[in-house]
C-alpha cells in the first residue's frame, strides 16, 4: 500500500492545486487511488465500471476542492465522495445495495467451515460475501484506520451504529472461524479414534 | 466465562485502545488473571489482523501510468474551462479588444435588459392568482421509507403510517421521505408520523427540509422543536433530548415552557426537567458524547457530485 502523506504536504499539495497549479493534483491521485477504487470496487464490481467511476470521483474532488476544509485529513473527504459516486452509479442502474447486517444468514448460503483448508482464506471469502457497506466499514477501520467519527462522516450515519455494527461483524466473524476450529478438533480426534482402533 | 468476564464489545475497544486510561488498566488486570477472556482477547486480535491484512491488500492498487496521464488530462481541461472566464479581465482592461468584443460588452447587457423588462411587464399584467395555490398543504401522510442499513418489517410496504408508532431496531438505519424532505431515523428510534407532527420517543433522527414544511413539529418528551427552514437532528437520551442544528433555525419550546430560538450551527441539551443546556447533562458521561466535542463538519461543495449533506447516503 502507498505511504500516505504527511498532513502538512498534502495540505501544501491541496495549496498549490487551488493556486492554479494543477500537476500538484497528480500526487494526490497516484497515493488515493488505491482508497478510491477499493471502495468503488465493492459496489460496482466491474473493473472497468470502477476504473471509470474512480476517475470521475477525482474530477469530483478536483472540482470541489475548493469547499474542502483544511484542518482535517483529506482522506475522509475523498472517501465520502467515492462512496456517494458509487451510491449514484447504482441508482442510475436500480441496483439497491445490500442493507443487511446479519453476517449468519448471509455466510450460511454458501460457506462451509469444513470444506477450506485455510483458515485466511475463510476468513477473506467471508468478508468479500458481506455487503458492499459492511465491506466499505472493513476498509475504512482497519486498512485506513480511519477512527470511528470519520466513518461515521463517510457513510453518513450515526457514530453509535458504526460502532455497533462494526463489534457485532468481528464478533460473528470470531465465532464462525471459532466453529470450523471444533469442527477440525472432532474430526481430528475422530480419526485418532479410529487409527487406535 | 463468568459474569465478571469482559464482554467482546470491551475486549475490541480494548484491543483498538479506544478506552479511558481507567478502563485500559482495569481491563488488562482482567486478562492478566483470566485464561476465558485471555483466549476471547487472542481470538479477536487474530481478526484484526486478518482484516487489516485483507483491506490492506486491496488498498495497494495503483493506477497505470497512461490512465494517470489520461485523468491529469482531464483535470487541466476542467481547470482550463475555469481559467477561459478569467479572460474577461483583459478586455475591460482596454487592452487588444476587438469590435467584436466590444460588441459582446454592449449586446449582452442590452438583451439581458431588454429580457427583464418584458419578464416584469409580463408579471405585471399577469392575472392575480390567489393566495391559495395549487400547492398541495403540507402533510407527513405522503412517504415512502427506504431501509439503509439492517432489517425493518414495516405494516405497510415502505410507507410509515400516520398514528402508528415505528420501532426500530438499534442497529437499524432508515431514511423516510414524504415531499421534499428527508428523516433518518437511527439509534433504535421510536416514533410517531401525525399529519404535521413526528413524535420521537426515543433514539435519533435527522430532518433536512426542502420547501413548504408549515406547521411541522418534531415532539419529543423534553421538547417540541418548529423548524424554520433547516436540517437539523435530534437525539432522544435517557436525561432529555440533543438539539443540533445543521442550517436554518429552530424553535424549541421546552417541556417547562421555555423557550429559545436556534439560529447558528451547533449543539444544545435539553433536560427531562425542560432546562436547556450548553453542555451534556449528567448521569450518561462514562464517555463524552460525539457533539459535546464535535468535530469540525467537512464543508460540502456544491457540485453535485462532491459529498453535500447527503442525509440519504450511505
Amino acid at each position: 500500500m502507498a505511504s500516505f502523506p504527511e498532513k502538512v504536504t498534502e495540505q501544501q499539495l491541496i495549496a498549490e492545486t487551488l493556486r492554479g497549479n494543477t500537476d500538484s493534483f497528480r500526487p494526490l491521485v497516484e497515493k488515493y487511488w488505491g482508497l478510491v477504487s477499493s471502495i468503488v470496487q465493492k459496489y460496482v464490481k466491474n473493473r472497468e465500471t470502477t476504473l471509470d467511476l474512480s476517475q470521475e470521483v477525482f474530477l469530483a474532488a478536483f472540482s470541489g476542492l475548493s469547499q474542502y476544509r483544511h484542518d482535517f485529513s483529506f482522506s475522509p473527504w475523498l472517501a465520502k465522495i467515492a462512496v456517494n459516486k458509487a451510491l449514484e452509479y447504482l441508482r442510475r442502474e436500480n441496483r439497491a445495495p445490500f442493507a443487511d447486517s446479519d453476517l449468519t444468514c448471509v455466510i450460511s448460503t454458501g460457506l462451509s467451515p469444513e470444506a477450506a483448508f485455510d483458515e485466511k482464506q475463510l476468513f477473506d471469502d467471508c468478508l468479500a460475501s458481506l455487503p458492499e457497506k459492511l465491506q466499505v466499514m472493513f476498509i475504512l477501520r482497519h486498512g485506513l484506520d480511519f477512527a470511528y467519527d470519520e466513518m461515521a462522516y463517510v457513510l453518513d450515519v450515526p457514530v453509535g451504529t458504526v460502532k455497533s455494527v462494526m463489534f457485532r461483524m468481528r464478533n460473528q466473524l470470531k465465532e464462525f472461524l471459532e466453529g470450523r476450529d471444533r469442527c477440525e478438533e472432532t474430526l481430528a480426534s475422530r480419526e485418532q479414534e479410529f487409527d487406535v482402533k | 466465562m463468568s459474569n465478571s468476564c469482559l464482554k467482546s464489545e470491551k475486549i475490541q475497544e480494548y484491543l483498538e485502545k479506544s478506552l479511558s486510561a481507567d478502563e485500559m488498566a482495569a481491563a488488562a488486570t482482567h486478562l492478566k488473571g483470566c485464561p476465558a477472556c485471555q483466549n476471547e482477547m487472542l481470538s479477536f486480535q487474530k481478526i484484526f489482523t486478518m482484516a487489516a491484512s485483507t483491506t490492506k491488500a486491496t488498498l495497494g492498487q495503483s493506477l497505470p501510468r497512461k490512465s494517470v496521464e489520461s485523468l491529469m488530462q482531464k483535470v487541466k481541461q476542467l481547470d482550463q474551462n475555469g481559467a477561459n472566464l478569467s479572460a474577461e479581465p483583459k478586455i475591460l482592461a482596454g487592452k487588444g479588444y476587438s469590435l467584436a468584443d466590444l460588441l459582446k460588452l454592449v449586446m449582452i447587457p442590452a438583451f439581458g435588459i431588454i429580457l427583464l423588462a418584458a419578464f416584469s411587464r409580463s408579471v405585471k399584467h399577469a392575472p392575480q392568482q390567489p393566495e391559495t395555490s395549487l400547492q398541495p398543504q403540507f402533510s407527513l401522510s405522503q412517504n415512502a421509507v427506504e431501509i439503509l442499513l439492517g432489517e425493518v418489517k414495516f405494516a405497510e410496504n415502505r410507507h410509515i403510517r400516520i398514528g402508528e408508532e415505528t420501532s426500530l431496531p438499534d442497529d437499524a438505519v432508515i431514511l423516510v421521505q414524504a415531499g421534499s424532505h428527508k428523516f433518518k431515523f437511527s439509534a433504535g428510534a421510536r416514533f410517531t408520523f401525525n399529519d404535521r407532527e413526528v413524535l420521537l420517543s426515543r433514539g435519533q433522527g435527522g430532518f433536512d427540509l426542502h420547501g413548504e414544511h408549515e406547521g411541522l413539529k418534531i415532539i419529543t418528551p423534553a421538547v417540541t422543536v418548529t423548524p424554520l427552514g433547516t436540517s437539523f437532528e435530534v437525539e432522544v437520551k435517557s436525561w432529555g433530548t440533543r438539539l443540533s442544528l445543521n442550517s436554518g433555525s429552530i424553535e424549541a419550546l421546552s417541556s417547562s415552557g421555555i423557550n429559545r430560538r436556534l439560529n447558528t450551527a451547533g449543539t444544545i441539551y435539553v433536560t427531562t426537567a425542560g432546562d436547556f443546556s450548553e453542555t451534556m447533562p449528567q448521569p450518561e458521561q462514562a464517555r463524552p458524547a460525539p457533539s459535546e466535542n464535535p468535530k469540525p463538519i467537512p464543508a460540502t461543495p456544491d457540485t453535485g457530485n462532491a459529498p453535500g449533506k447527503l442525509i440519504d447516503s450511505f
